[in-house]
């Protein structure tokens, strides 16, 4: 049975294997008990992600070395029998994931956020009407099994949201929930129903209430 | 700001958020772009850490194989692709390393991590080119007993306890050794980023 590390008498032994932690070279029930410690305790936490970005930039000076010849062949014949599984995207949904994919990377701001979601032009993009604080786009490309992107930012997003799509001749499709931070995020969706016959999209919280809508009618 | 459609005519050319969101959703050239793009270094990460070629092409190709089958989870706001995927090699590298021990672990074998002779660093989202000379130049900067502890723990995934033994120092000293060099790493890179 482990036991959380008192924030006070445990702080300071654990500061001490913060890095072990960090290194992911920790095992067994110590691990388990400053990952809990690590959660009441806001200077180990803090610590520990430095350790944690420590660690990321070590990574990063490991010189680049090619790899045998037919590397690459061998690695897509390995995920071969997974990816015939999965439908490829169309150039078109590929732009809309860039566009998405650019917007959060780019920090989610301004008004270069609405020229970079700029979809191409058979896809259909849809301002969320957000009841309370925070913005968002939804965006649609593809016709007989389109892409949804849902892109949230700002305000004051719960952890988790659901999606419930709404077709024109009233069905309602479930999707989700998805993790949301308080700063946003971004997710995508192969939808199996047409593009024409979506009629709207609402974002719902774990309680149940409406945060967010959009039309989707064409 | 014109580069939506230009960059996205190809793969290649895509950031790395979009490729493994076309990876989530099963598209084969995105998978093919990012092989591409990350194949060199993660082979060369998971060289260092194992020291074979075979184990390290082994390790790279599950490490490739496990961002395909977990891009729908990578979140982007936890840190950039590059971290990711550079960290996803590691652990598989350290775990095939422990599978093959009594193979010891050498850190001296590692000098061109820090020695300001090493090759051109690699263009790098998580950590610039600049950024990268600063992390080799605290890296050299350590003391030799705590680089190797350093680099025992980040490139051989050596506990402290196991650092100990082989440097037949106590565990404690083994300890402060490696957290005292990732915290310099780190202040390297905070230093830069101050205004």
């Amino acid at each position: 049975m482990t036991r959380a590390l008192p924030n006070d008498a445990g702080h300071e032994a654990a500061s001490e294997e913060l890095a072990e932690l960090a290194l992911g070279v920790l095992a067994g029930e110590r691990r388990t008990e400053l990952l809990q410690h690590c959660e009441q305790c806001v200077a180990c936490r803090r610590e520990l992600a430095e350790l944690a970005q420590g660690l990321d930039a070590l990574l990063c000076v490991a010189p680049a070395v090619e790899p045998p010849a037919g590397f690459e062949a061998r690695v897509l014949a390995a995920i071969a029998p997974r990816r015939r599984r999965r439908p490829r995207l169309t150039a078109r949904a590929r732009r809309v994931l860039v566009a998405a994919a650019l917007v959060l990377g780019a920090g989610l701001t301004g008004a270069g956020l609405t020229r970079a979601l700029a979809p191409p032009a058979a896809a259909r993009t849809a301002a969320l009407v957000v009841h309370g604080h925070g913005r968002g786009e939804v965006v649609v490309t593809g016709e007989r099994s389109p892409l949804l992107v849902v892109r949230l930012q700002g305000g004051n997003w719960p952890a988790w949201v659901s999606c419930e799509l709404v077709t024109a001749a009233g069905q309602r499709i479930a999707l989700g929930p998805y993790a949301v931070g308080p700063r946003g995020g971004i997710w995508s969706a192969r939808l199996a129903v047409p593009a024409t016959t979506l009629d709207s999209v609402r974002l719902i919280s774990a309680d149940g209430s409406v945060l967010a809508w959009a039309p989707l009618r064409a | 700001m014109n580069w939506t459609v230009r960059r996205a005519s190809l793969p290649g050319g895509l950031p790395d958020e979009a490729l493994l969101a076309a990876m989530a959703h099963g598209d084969a050239d995105a998978g093919a772009a990012f092989v591409r793009r990350y194949a060199a270094r993660v082979y060369g990460l998971a060289l260092k850490v194992v020291g074979d070629p075979g184990l390290a092409e082994d390790v790279s190709q599950e490490t490739f194989v496990r961002c395909w089958r977990h891009a729908a989870v990578y979140d982007p706001r936890r840190g950039p692709a590059t971290t990711w995927v550079l960290t996803i090699a590691r652990n598989l590298a350290i775990d095939t390393l422990r599978l093959q021990r009594p193979i010891p672990f050498d850190p001296a074998l590692l000098v061109e991590l820090w020695a300001p002779a090493a090759g051109p660093a690699p263009e790098d989202e998580a950590v610039g080119r600049d950024a990268l000379a600063e992390v080799r130049v605290a890296l050299g900067s350590l003391s030799p007993a705590q680089r190797r502890a350093l680099l025992r723990a980040t490139f051989g995934g050596q506990s402290a306890a196991e650092i100990a033994e082989a440097e037949a120092i106590p565990v404690g000293t083994a300890k402060t050794r490696i957290r005292a060099g990732l915290l310099k790493v780190r202040a390297a890179l905070a230093e830069r980023e101050r205004p």
